[in-house]
């Protein structure tokens, strides 16, 4: 056994335990051409292919499950290959993250999506997991922040995908027959490394904000009233260029918090501080304040309670449409099923006014929560069921489950157009995400 | 490890975010997984379930990446697990002495175990070495070094670096004209000066290095000093963390530079000030913060107060040179490495910094690099000995 190939498990969802005897060999390519020797490494030896970036995400998809596989890490793939302001496009490998793109590009520009593992998560991650951000509601997710990507398949074609369609002048056979089934970017996006390797993305960027803006705060008296804020904020179309919720919890890692959960951080256009006055009880906050209250919320998904650690058994709901009025009812029956699965509920967090896609290209508007649980000493299976459980509760409460980091075992949508493609793409990439078992994915829970 | 709960419960907390990784110099330099915190971590946390112990090469592979880090701190600063990264790191490095994994460590720990510094040389040296050197340019020195009896209010350590290196007499002859400048009440411990314990400590052998440390505590005490100056961070580390002094003040020499600036500043000449800024050679003057000084230490102020008052200087990212975790002594190549990566972040730029270590590094990739003494002595005087180096 190598030491590598145990670290290489290492991620941020409850999926890391990974066999490392499954893998056979870790690929560190830095271009183009090595990554067409790492799959064809694989080809020659009909082993499957899993892509791992930052490891930040929490479908565990970079870990490939424990079939027998390569690995490509992209973490050598980090060069910015063109920056053109005046298309507002910067072209880079996929091994770059927001961070370090937004360090080098020319003073005023970023790039949009800004999850709190922006530090961590690398762009091709984040197309495969169509990571959103604090401002999603403005800019919207990956796929609204990706002009094109470059996709190497099992047969070292490199597909060129834009959301008109797929281009590859290597293979005009291979491109019309994807081009005939629709295969476009928004295939792309959420497809947890089941079609390709990315070997570089077009990704937007944009000048500073057109907008004045006021920092400020919502509070509520309860859960049911902060959703109900939500949904309005969402019918009246509110410029809300940073929208952050402290749900529940706050108080058991920051005992002195100033303030009472649920809250919402928001970032405003002046022209909307009137309406959103009347929504709740909203507050004007000062720069310092609302950078303090912005760092606490990015700090909160890594944050220990005093006793025990955190744990994200099952960290995304997603609460849209006529259920946010009755927000607080929802959480009441979610924490009903992790007590009686022994879970203690921790934290409570996440982005609203937000957007998620679920199916192929099917856009969802609300509140995006991440939870974060304290979990006793429990295996994989029971972990597992209890997983499979909380999927039930949200299939019948009408929550789409894991809404950021996708949960492709759950979106039949997704996981049905993603075998359609497969049947031409080919199979080697990540097969465990569409067919996994129970018990496949039980083993893999830490 | 096994029934460790101390470490079974600090690798626990690890939620494997990554944030580590995204900022550790060796994983920068090395890209590969098992070589960044969350990789090590990782392995610590899968140790029982994959039965780790029962493959002892595999362990002793484990042990010696462990010695494949600056202790930079890096990780344990954005670690918002409450993860103590380098604590854990150390914990586990005994092992590597315990199994003779690096000759090179074990030859460290006997030369202080035999000769009382990290070089094994006649310990007298320490002294020996500069002395004549500066003897002429400082007649009263000889009063200045401690022997049976002597006493002084500030004792000045300057450590194994700074004593048996070459290139850092300049540094000895700034401090000794900054100390003599102000008239300070000071004694420097020459011959019976031992290793800090630093390098054992970070070797895992605490005895050895308790062992040095009451060497020392008898001195500075029967020196009967009251503060304690260094311009090591690493003996800094030592003297904070393992010393336990009661009645003692530690600072970094930047520290005291700091605090005694009202004294300084008679004596500091506006002319030097303009020719030590860089312009002489058309560079600018970059600050690079020391990692034990600024992370492990905290003094992140202290040293641009001071250096704001002599010299126009950029900031730069708190980034690592590779010079600290004994990574030289383990890993050379690794160090140069990572020393390499920092000084593309320097862009060609003169370095001002503040530690021996650092200022090695830097200067073994043949950059000009300073320290802030020197910058202050040499403001200090008009025959600036800062256009030697």
């Amino acid at each position: 056994m190598d030491l590598d190939n145990i670290a290489v498990g290492a991620n941020a969802s409850i999926f890391r335990k990974v066999d490392p005897t499954s893998i056979v060999k870790i690929f560190y390519p830095s271009s183009v051409e090595e990554i067409k020797q790492a799959i064809a490494f694989a080809r020659a030896r009909n082993l499957k292919i899993t892509t791992k970036g930052g490891g930040s995400g929490l479908s565990g998809c970079c870990t490939g499950g424990n079939e027998k596989r390569i690995i490509i890490s992209n973490l050598r793939l980090k060069k910015v290959l063109e920056i053109d302001t005046t298309k507002g496009i910067a072209r880079v490998q996929p091994g770059i993250t927001p961070d370090e793109l937004n360090k080098i590009l020319p003073k005023g520009y970023r790039f949009r999506v800004a999850p709190s593992s922006r530090d961590t998560a690398t762009l091709s991650g984040m197309i495969s997991t169509d990571a959103g951000g604090n401002d999603a509601w403005i800019h919207g997710t990956m796929r609204d922040n990706t002009r094109s990507t470059e996709l190497i398949t099992a047969t070292g074609d490199v597909l060129k995908i834009t959301s008109d369609g797929v281009t590859c002048p290597a293979n005009e056979k291979l491109a019309a027959e994807l081009n005939a089934l629709g295969f476009d970017l928004h295939d792309v996006a959420s497809s947890h490394g089941t079609l390709g390797v990315i070997s570089s993305l077009e990704v937007r960027i944009s000048p500073g904000r057109e907008a004045a803006l006021q920092h400020g705060l919502l509070e509520f008296n309860n859960h049911n009233e902060c959703g109900e804020a939500i949904s309005s904020i969402i019918d009246k179309k509110l410029t809300v260029y940073y929208g952050e919720t402290i749900i529940k919890g706050m108080e058991t890692v920051r005992k002195k918090f100033r303030y009472k959960d649920p809250l919402i951080i928001v970032d405003i256009a002046e022209s909307d501080v009137d309406a959103i006055s009347n929504i709740g009880n909203y507050k004007k906050l000062g720069s310092e304040e609302s950078e303090h209250l912005k760092q606490l919320r990015l700090d909160l998904p890594k944050m220990n309670p005093e006793h025990g650690v955190q744990s994200a058994v099952f960290e995304g709901y997603g609460f849209s449409g006529a259920i946010l009025p009755h927000l607080g009812d929802k959480l009441d029956l979610l924490d009903e099923i992790l007590v009686s699965s022994d879970l203690k509920p921790f934290l409570r967090y996440g982005h609203a006014p937000s957007v998620w896609y679920t199916g192929r290209n099917s856009r969802q508007e609300g509140l995006i929560m991440h939870a974060r649980d304290i979990r006793p000493d429990m295996d994989g299976t029971t972990t597992y069921k209890i997983i499979l459980e909380i999927i039930d509760f949200c299939k019948r409460e009408g929550i789409t489950p894991k809404p950021e980091h996708k949960y492709p075992y759950a979106d039949s949508g997704k996981i049905g157009r993603l075998e359609e493609l497969r049947k031409v793409l080919g199979e080697s990439f990540n097969p465990f995400i569409v067919s996994s078992s129970v018990e496949d994915m039980s083993k893999l829970v830490f | 490890m096994k029934g460790d709960s101390r470490i079974d419960s600090l690798a626990s907390k690890c939620v494997n975010c990554g944030s580590c990784l995204a900022v550790c110099p060796i994983f920068k330099a090395r890209t590969k997984e098992y070589l960044s915190p969350r990789g090590k971590v990782y392995v610590l946390q899968r140790l029982k379930d994959l039965s780790l112990e029962k493959e002892p090469e595999l362990m002793d592979e484990f042990t010696k990446s462990l010695f494949d880090c600056t202790l930079c701190g890096y990780c344990d600063e954005v670690c918002k697990s409450d993860v103590s990264l380098i604590d854990l790191f150390k914990k586990e490095r005994k092992k590597a002495i315990e199994r003779q994994l690096y000759p090179s460590l074990s030859k460290l720990i006997d030369s202080v175990k035999s000769s009382g510094n990290i070089y094994r040389m006649d310990n007298e040296e320490r002294l020996d070495l500069w002395f004549d050197d500066l003897g002429e340019e400082f007649p009263d020195l000889s009063n200045k070094i401690y022997r049976d009896g002597k006493k002084a209010s500030t004792g000045i350590f300057l450590g194994c670096v700074l004593s048996f290196r070459s290139g850092q007499l300049n540094i000895i002859r700034s401090i000794l004209t900054i100390l003599e400048t102000i008239g300070e009440d000071y004694l420097l411990f020459g011959g019976e000066e031992f290793c800090c314990g630093h390098p054992l400590h970070l070797t895992g052998d605490v005895d050895q290095a308790e062992a040095v440390r009451n060497h020392n505590r008898t001195i500075f005490k029967d020196a009967g000093i009251s503060k304690l100056v260094t311009n090591c961070p690493g003996c800094l580390v030592s003297f904070r963390e393992h010393y336990n002094f009661d009645n003692i003040e530690i600072q970094h020499f930047s520290q005291f530079l700091q605090e005694r600036w009202r004294d300084i500043e008679p004596f500091i000449d506006n002319r030097v000030i303009s020719g030590i800024s860089g312009e002489n050679t058309g560079k600018k003057l970059v600050y690079h913060d020391p990692c034990e000084l600024s992370r492990i230490c905290g003094v992140r102020t202290e040293p641009r107060e001071v250096l704001g008052k002599v010299a126009r200087y950029h900031e730069l990212e708190a980034l690592c040179c590779g010079g600290g975790g004994l990574l030289r002594v383990t890993a050379d190549d690794l160090a140069s490495e990572v020393a390499k990566n920092r000084l593309i972040d320097t862009g060609g730029q003169d370095i001002v910094t503040c530690c021996p270590s650092c200022h090695e590094q830097f200067r073994s990739k043949g950059v000009r690099t300073i320290d802030i003494v020197e910058l202050v002595a040499a403001a200090m005087k008009k025959d600036n000995k800062l256009q030697e180096m």
